[in-house]
């Protein structure tokens, strides 16, 4: 027990901590513009690393099957390795960002990071300028982080859907390879994988599960539990953060709200791919109105990032981006000659961050939603 | 003058939505009698008022699932596009396009799934708190935000945590199947929170460590439960008798239809090669026919505190019944038994002491 922890420990430092960090180092280097608040950027990032390992190891065991444990993990490391490597020179500015963001709780320096300065609630007590909302928001997170916590330590996978995408995890482990094939049956458990969506939930458990293949040990899966509560969190903290611009009783009404709808208690305590994908398209669309806010490349090219990423976790997600794009061809300000070069640039990184998955499942694979079900 | 007249509106406004909200949770109350498919039951569509409102409009009306606030979306975005001009910005347009192909599509195709209603939850809930904000700048009564997000967050907060302890499914089935009557979870509520107490204390899968001692060679018949393959190193055909459907390497196959029972038990132990059946009673009720085949081909060998229960398929007809082992079942957990199973040996046991 006390090594699988260590084992899915390992996993969760390497992937919320190191690669996140990096993915956020990267993300700046992109935003040279400044377009978005640091704080919504730092939530995308922590979004977005997750699904890119996901997506690494999708790319890796397709083009490069039937290799050890070790290559998988190696090479996801130095892909991150590499990026974190171009976007060095922003390093200083996610040590102001983490200074500022979690350890400064005056008003004047809270409000440096956020594009709505003088909304937040000021309070002065005993000339000490302290921003209230931030320092219960962060109470906030510590409850809920417990609850993830405790919620992952003790409850094991139970429902049928969250035991598919588990079951098929591990069948990426022991088979080193991803192919599209008519039928995914299983020989050696004679275990048939029924699943629509692509392949990027599962993908994070097989994450995990290749460190304990490496480690040659068994019966850990807390890294891929931590998932529904890592993006409730996430969720959360955007909603918290988009709405405290408005009001300080905004944010608590929408958290508890949220906290004591039967439905989000459900997906918040127990394990699915629901705050995955919910979060993926609720950014999406914030990235959409920040998108026709302000027409550049970089808030483009990160809306075409989730975009993809939601296809690539759920089979919703393809048909919401294809809304989204529809929506951006529709309202951006732009001329038509400008709009369709982007417009092509959304679909091609649509495609290559998610949407190639589908393509190849319908034209060597099950047929996703156009397979012809046929009863021998 | 004019602040008197806007209280006297939001008065009038808070007493029509509590009229709205009193039918809507009648609608929901209702029960179709006349209804055995188990699905609709289960996702509260068996009746043609609740399958519009927890189905195609789930997303506003599905009171269990997503609270009661949503439908207010409806009204206030409709204030908002009459009476402001934050739909005059084309960012703010192209996300409520987004927005509503989304909602229309999550409708179209995600109406019998209460999980992908909650699909745009936040932004629905993001939209209708900042709409309202709208409502009381446009009415200058932002002084009064305060008070009115006070009242709206106890109204919000009582409002859930009922739904919470006592909307859940057993519950919901205590009510529309008990004879103790409709309202017995309002009017026995340390009852009801007793039994929602026990429901969450249950670990799970008991049953896994008596199948992981099963003999390699057999294999098992699993009815849509995919514990076997993720907590144990066994075989199993792949079956949800729900669509009547299992699953090999050539794809999907029927396995109830066009066969007698008979000819079905040789089927599954000679061609399929599966001695055992993992399943549940409330599963095998999802198929009359499969149900009917278990109640006299399918000897059960073991109920676990989850409910699950592993048979032994037979080639002779018998009459079965799980009863006797949901009654020592029961027995243990009075006795506040977590972790257990029982099996044939506990039945005789149980039965023969008595």
């Amino acid at each position: 027990m006390l090594y699988a922890l260590l084992i899915s420990l390992l996993v969760c430092i390497i992937t919320y901590v190191f690669f996140a960090g990096i993915t956020f180092l990267f993300f700046l280097k992109l935003d040279n513009k400044f377009s978005m608040p640091k704080n919504i950027l730092f939530i995308c990032s922590l979004a977005f690393t997750p699904f890119l390992v996901s997506l690494l190891l999708h790319y890796l065991l397709w083009l490069f099957p039937l290799h050890s444990a070790g290559f998988y993990i190696s090479s996801v490391i130095v892909s991150f390795i590499f990026l974190g490597i171009i976007s060095y020179s922003k390093l200083s500015d996610l040590v102001s960002f983490i200074r500022t963001a979690f350890f400064d709780f005056s008003l004047h320096t809270a409000s440096k990071y956020s594009a709505f300065k003088t909304k937040y609630l000021e309070v002065e007590i005993k000339k000490i300028n302290l921003n209230i909302n931030k320092i219960l928001f962060f109470v906030l997170l510590v409850i809920v982080f417990s609850n993830w916590i405790f919620a992952t330590l003790n409850n094991q996978f139970t429902g049928h859907d969250m035991l598919e995408y588990a079951i098929q995890a591990k069948h990426f482990v022991l088979e080193k390879k991803i192919e599209y094939v008519e039928n995914r049956f299983h020989t050696e458990n004679q275990f048939y994988y029924v699943g629509l969506h692509g392949f990027s939930f599962p993908l994070l458990g097989t994450w995990e599960f290749l460190f304990y293949d490496f480690f040659e040990w068994s019966g850990g899966d807390y890294f891929f539990r931590s998932i529904s509560g890592f993006y409730a969190l996430l969720l959360v903290s955007l909603l918290f953060i988009i709405s405290n611009q408005y009001n300080k009783f905004l944010p608590w009404i929408i958290v508890i709200y949220m906290w004591f709808t039967y439905g989000f208690y459900l997906i918040l305590t127990s394990y699915h791919i629901d705050n995955f994908r919910i979060t993926m398209i609720t950014i999406s669309f914030l990235l959409l109105w920040y998108g026709l806010k302000n027409e550049n490349y970089f808030i483009l090219i990160l809306l075409a990032l989730f975009c993809g990423a939601q296809a690539y976790i759920h089979s919703l997600g393809v048909f919401i981006s294809v809304f989204i794009v529809a929506s951006y061809f529709l309202f951006s300000q732009e001329k038509l000659s400008n709009k369709i070069p982007k417009i092509l640039l959304l679909g091609v990184l649509i495609i290559l961050f998610g949407g190639i998955h589908y393509i190849m499942d319908v034209w060597k694979g099950t047929g996703w939603i156009f397979q012809e079900i046929k009863y021998y | 003058m004019q602040e008197k007249k806007i209280k006297y509106k939001i008065i009038l406004f808070a007493f029509l939505s509590a009229i709205f909200l009193s039918v809507l949770y009648y609608f929901q109350f209702q029960v179709n009698k006349n209804t055995t498919d188990p699905n609709l039951i289960y996702r509260r569509i068996d009746t043609p008022v609740k399958f519009l409102l927890n189905g195609y409009l789930g997303h506003f009306f599905n009171f269990k699932y997503l609270g009661n606030i949503n439908w207010l979306f409806i009204p206030l975005v409709i204030f908002a596009y009459l009476k402001t001009d934050v739909f005059k910005s084309n960012a703010n347009k192209g996300l409520l396009f987004a927005y509503f192909t989304t909602l229309l599509l999550i409708s179209v195709k995600g109406f019998f799934n209460s999980r992908y209603q909650l699909t745009l939850f936040p932004i629905t809930l993001g939209f209708t708190l900042y709409f309202s904000w709208l409502l009381l700048k446009y009415y200058q009564l932002i002084h009064h935000a305060v008070k009115i997000y006070t009242a709206v967050f106890v109204f919000i907060l009582i409002n859930n945590v009922v739904g919470l302890l006592f909307m859940k499914d057993y519950i919901d089935r205590e009510i529309e199947h008990s004879k103790k009557g409709k309202f017995y979870f309002l009017t026995h509520p340390p009852e009801a929170f007793e039994k929602l107490k026990k429901k969450k204390s249950k670990p799970q899968y008991a049953i896994i460590d008596y199948i992981s001692k099963l003999p390699n060679d057999k294999n098992i018949l699993v009815n849509n439960l995919p514990m076997l393959y993720y907590y144990t190193n066994k075989r199993g055909i792949y079956y949800w008798c729900g669509d009547d459907t299992y699953y090999t390497s050539k794809g999907r196959s029927l396995l109830v239809a066009e066969k007698n029972f008979e000819q079905l038990s040789r089927f599954i132990t000679d061609s399929l090669k599966c001695n055992y059946l993992l399943s549940n009673d409330y599963y095998n009720k999802h198929n009359d026919k499969f149900n009917e085949f278990v109640l006299s081909y399918c000897k059960p060998l073991v109920l676990d505190n989850g409910e699950y229960v592993l048979y032994e398929i037979t080639s002779e007809k018998s009459n079965y019944s799980l009863k006797p082992f949901e009654t020592v079942a029961r027995k243990k957990l009075e006795q506040s038994q977590q972790y257990f199973t029982v099996t044939q040996a506990d039945v005789d046991e149980y039965f023969g002491k008595k």
